[in-house]
């Protein structure tokens, strides 16, 4: 019984610690993924490099990266498209009156 | 809305063709229909001058001068007084005798007119008809409350075309109540009913071709008069028929072969139709009050627009 609460107590104590450090398991790849956006994208202006189309491109690279991130921009809203309820009329078609032939009697 | 109950039957020397539509006064379009046809052949059997024993044939072989008839008979002789009146005498339901001598003697119905069809009869000097000194119709004279019909001996009464259009127009009556309605007695026709809607009537070819004409008629009667059909080849070889001119006796050739008329009634349109085709070509059109449609001898139509015969008249 001893050994038991022993071993749980010290299990505990690690998660809690991982917990406590920012060691999340499932939040770990998101920040990380975010860091190094953010961080490519400052760094370009920062390295002093003339070329203005490769720096653009690595800027809106940037960007890409990090607007991919966001997740209200991930998940577009879904529109319910409206529809009209208009029931279609039935109109009742009378058939015509017959031909009447006249003629020599 | 139910379609069209339709009868079509042999009657009048013809072809009779019943249209009603729709239901009133708890019967049913068909049972009106079946109705009608009953009343078209009974009136048949009472009217047929080639029926010995019908009550026409009795009334034109009755010695005494006042004979008391039916209510439908004392209405057909009504109107062959009145159809010489409208026509000042050129329809003249009076000339029996004159048509039997001109050779139609039998009845044609279920033959081949003998000219054959597509051909009609034609004359190298097309003249109109007039009238005749004696005016038979104008001596038939009808008491309605006696119920008896008058009229000299010798004076006998030829149903022919007249009563087709009266018998159009008695059934019409009967079935006025119904949403649509067409009686067709052999070409005399009346349309009608409460729905109001027109009806196509479409006017045959002389010759057997397709239809010259097409008119629409939502209430009012229709009638045609030709020379192309209940013809015949007469004794002296020459090419006959049933429309005779009053004043020889002999079949009328004015240069019109077929004549339409439109009119409130299918009788007055049968009294129209040979009026117009009777008076040749420089009046025919004067005698289309309502409108119809004229086919000459050499092959033209000529539509009759019943605003332009009154605009004439009133001009005139």
């Amino acid at each position: 019984m001893a050994i038991s609460v022993v071993a749980f107590a010290l299990l505990w104590g690690i998660v809690f610690v991982q917990m406590a450090t920012g060691h999340d398991p499932v939040l770990s790849n998101k920040p990380k993924a975010t860091a190094s956006g953010r961080e490519e994208a400052r760094s370009g202006p920062a390295d002093g490099i003339s070329d203005g189309g490769e720096a653009a491109g690595a800027r809106a690279a940037a960007a890409e990266a990090v607007e991919t991130t966001e997740p209200e921009e991930a998940e577009p809203e879904y529109a319910e498209p409206e529809y009209a309820e208009t029931e279609p009329e039935y109109v009742e078609v009378e058939p015509e009156p017959a031909p009447v032939i006249t003629g020599q009697s | 809305m139910s379609a069209e109950a339709h009868r079509s039957f042999a009657c009048f020397g013809g072809t009779a063709t019943l249209h009603v539509a729709g239901s009133a006064h708890g019967r049913r379009a068909d049972a009106a229909a079946g109705e009608a046809e009953a009343r078209l052949l009974e009136a048949h059997e009472r009217l047929s001058r080639f029926i010995p024993g019908s009550e026409l044939c009795r009334l034109n072989t009755d010695s005494r001068r006042t004979v008391p008839v039916s209510g439908l008979l004392l209405e057909v002789a009504a109107a062959a007084r009145r159809a010489g009146l409208l026509s000042g005498g050129l329809v003249d339901a009076t000339l029996r005798r004159e048509i039997e001598r001109a050779g139609y003697d039998e009845s044609l119905a279920g033959k081949r007119d003998r000219p054959g069809p597509g051909r009609v009869p034609a004359s190298d000097s097309p003249r109109p008809a007039s009238a005749s000194p004696n005016r038979g119709w104008s001596r038939i004279t009808v008491d309605r409350r006696a119920g008896t019909v008058s009229r000299p001996p010798g004076v006998e009464i030829d149903s022919g075309g007249i009563a087709k259009g009266l018998l159009a127009d008695l059934v019409a009556e009967s079935l006025s109540g119904h949403a649509d309605y067409a009686v067709d007695c052999c070409g005399d026709v009346r349309v009608g009913g409460t729905s109001g809607r027109p009806r196509r009537v479409l006017v045959q070819d002389p010759a057997g071709g397709e239809p010259v004409h097409e008119l629409a008629v939502s209430d009012g009667g229709v009638a045609t008069s030709g020379i192309g059909r209940r013809s015949w080849i007469a004794d002296d070889g020459r090419p006959a028929h049933h429309l005779l001119d009053p004043s020889t006796g002999r079949p009328a050739y004015t240069g019109i072969v077929q004549a339409t008329a439109l009119a409130p009634t299918a009788f007055l349109a049968e009294v129209y139709s040979k009026y117009a085709l009777l008076s040749g070509r420089p009046l025919a059109r004067e005698r289309l009050p309502y409108g119809g449609v004229l086919v000459l001898e050499e092959g033209g139509v000529e539509v009759v627009d019943p605003r332009a015969v009154t605009a004439g008249a009133a001009a005139a």
